[in-house]
């Protein structure tokens, strides 16, 4: 009988491409397993493993070691870093690093948020006419909703990331294209926070992250879910657009009133 | 088997240390519901709705927030106004979370199994749920 190189139990079947105990790619045969290419530039890390996640061998390797090897390896070779994932094995080590990571870009972007706000003033000026609301925003943008976000980020982050994986699960249910289950989806969720490293870059931080984590939300639906790009691209981008109906407009305000807020204060 | 009984099977079952996704998204909704109703989010002065502003027609979940913050107030038929499919979807949820909450008692979560036939059934019904949800908000223009 054959045992997966990973977790030593035992396959079901010669022909599964992943192991069913710990979802660790195997061969295309399912039997002799053999490493995917490693890209010029990634190293064989979760200390050797090469069916692991660095984050997951922290133990062994020292957190910030871990940090950076996962983070550098998914924004740098994402295909290859989610292929090899195991594609379970508990939602608690994946969402630890999307917190840890997540919460120094959110820490990072309300810094700049109220550094903006200190120079330039409110960016919401459509609540000028509702003191209590135009109170309320300038707070959240302050140093007060700085020290706030840095506080309750883990929080936010943590919700964040349940909804998120939550909806690209219903999408790749509703398009038929989910092959395996939420767990996996949401592991995808949670490295992909990777990006949120991006927001220490001011001011255009926010939109690269968001532009590149849209990319590896797709890759990596992609490759966990064994479907192709362009049905992850349709689970990805149909809530966004939805999302974007909604949220878009507070997003484009904010940008647009932040700016001539502080091209005014310069000008 | 794919096709048959098996196939449309729906089946409920408490599954021994699985995530309560239930419990969990519940948690998360009753939150969104309590801030909602706390910060009067669905009071605000403007329309956060792009496609709203552009058309002065509703999007899809257009209503999503006016109806949390109805069912935060216990009011259903209110919930239901606004905005019916995500009214029926968070009672859905609530039920789910619900369930997951007694289980978690015994270190178990609900785990739906839901047969291949009749999973192609439920995506091809969304379709005509989703439309007919946003006709109705189109029609209401609410």
């Amino acid at each position: 009988m054959a045992l997966c190189p990973h977790c030593q139990n035992a396959l079901p079947e010669a022909t599964v491409r992943y192991c069913p105990h710990c979802g660790s790619d195997l061969a295309p045969t399912g039997v002799v397993f053999t490493p995917p290419p490693i890209p010029a530039g990634a190293s064989a890390s979760a200390g050797g493993e090469p069916g692991g996640v660095p984050w997951e061998g922290r133990g062994r390797l020292g957190i910030l070691d871990a940090l950076f090897e996962t983070t550098r390896e998914v924004l740098a070779s994402p295909a290859w870093f989610f292929r090899r994932m195991p594609k379970n094995g508990g939602i608690g080590a994946p969402l630890g690093y999307a917190v840890l990571v997540g919460w120094v870009g959110l820490v990072a972007a309300s810094f700049y948020q109220a550094i903006l706000h200190s120079v330039g003033g409110p960016s919401w000026p459509f609540f000028v006419e509702r003191p209590e609301w135009a109170g309320a925003i300038a707070v959240i943008e302050g140093w007060l909703g700085f020290v706030v976000q840095a506080i309750f980020a883990p929080v936010f982050i943590t919700i964040g990331v349940f909804i998120g994986a939550g909806i690209f699960h219903l999408m790749l249910l509703l398009l038929g294209a989910a092959r395996r289950d939420f767990e996996a989806t949401f592991r995808v969720t949670s490295y992909a926070q990777a990006t949120a490293v991006l927001l220490l870059i001011p001011f255009c931080g926010q939109l690269v992250a968001t532009v590149w984590a849209i990319v590896l939300y797709v890759i990596g639906l992609a490759e966990v879910h064994e479907t192709s790009r362009g049905r992850a691209a349709a689970a990805v981008l149909l809530p966004l657009l939805l999302i974007c109906c909604c949220c878009g407009a507070v997003l484009a305000v904010l940008l647009a009133g932040g700016l001539a807020a502080f091209l005014s204060q310069l000008g | 088997m794919t096709g048959g009984v098996a196939g449309m099977r729906l089946r409920f079952r408490a599954a021994p240390g699985a995530v309560p996704l239930g419990a969990i998204f519940g948690g998360v909704g009753a939150l969104f519901a309590l801030a909602v109703a706390g910060f009067g989010l669905d009071r605000m002065p403007v329309t956060l709705c792009v496609f709203r502003s552009l058309t002065g027609l509703p999007c899809p979940t257009c209503g999503t927030t006016r109806a949390a913050g109805r069912l935060a107030a216990l009011d259903l038929p209110g919930a239901l106004a606004v905005n019916p499919l995500a009214t029926v979807l968070a009672l859905a949820l609530a039920a789910w979370a619900l369930a997951d909450a007694l289980l978690l008692l015994r270190r178990e979560a609900l785990a739906l199994e839901i047969g291949p036939s009749l999973g192609r059934a439920l995506r091809v019904l969304a379709v005509p749920l989703i439309l007919g949800n946003w006709l109705y908000l189109l029609l209401g223009v609410r």
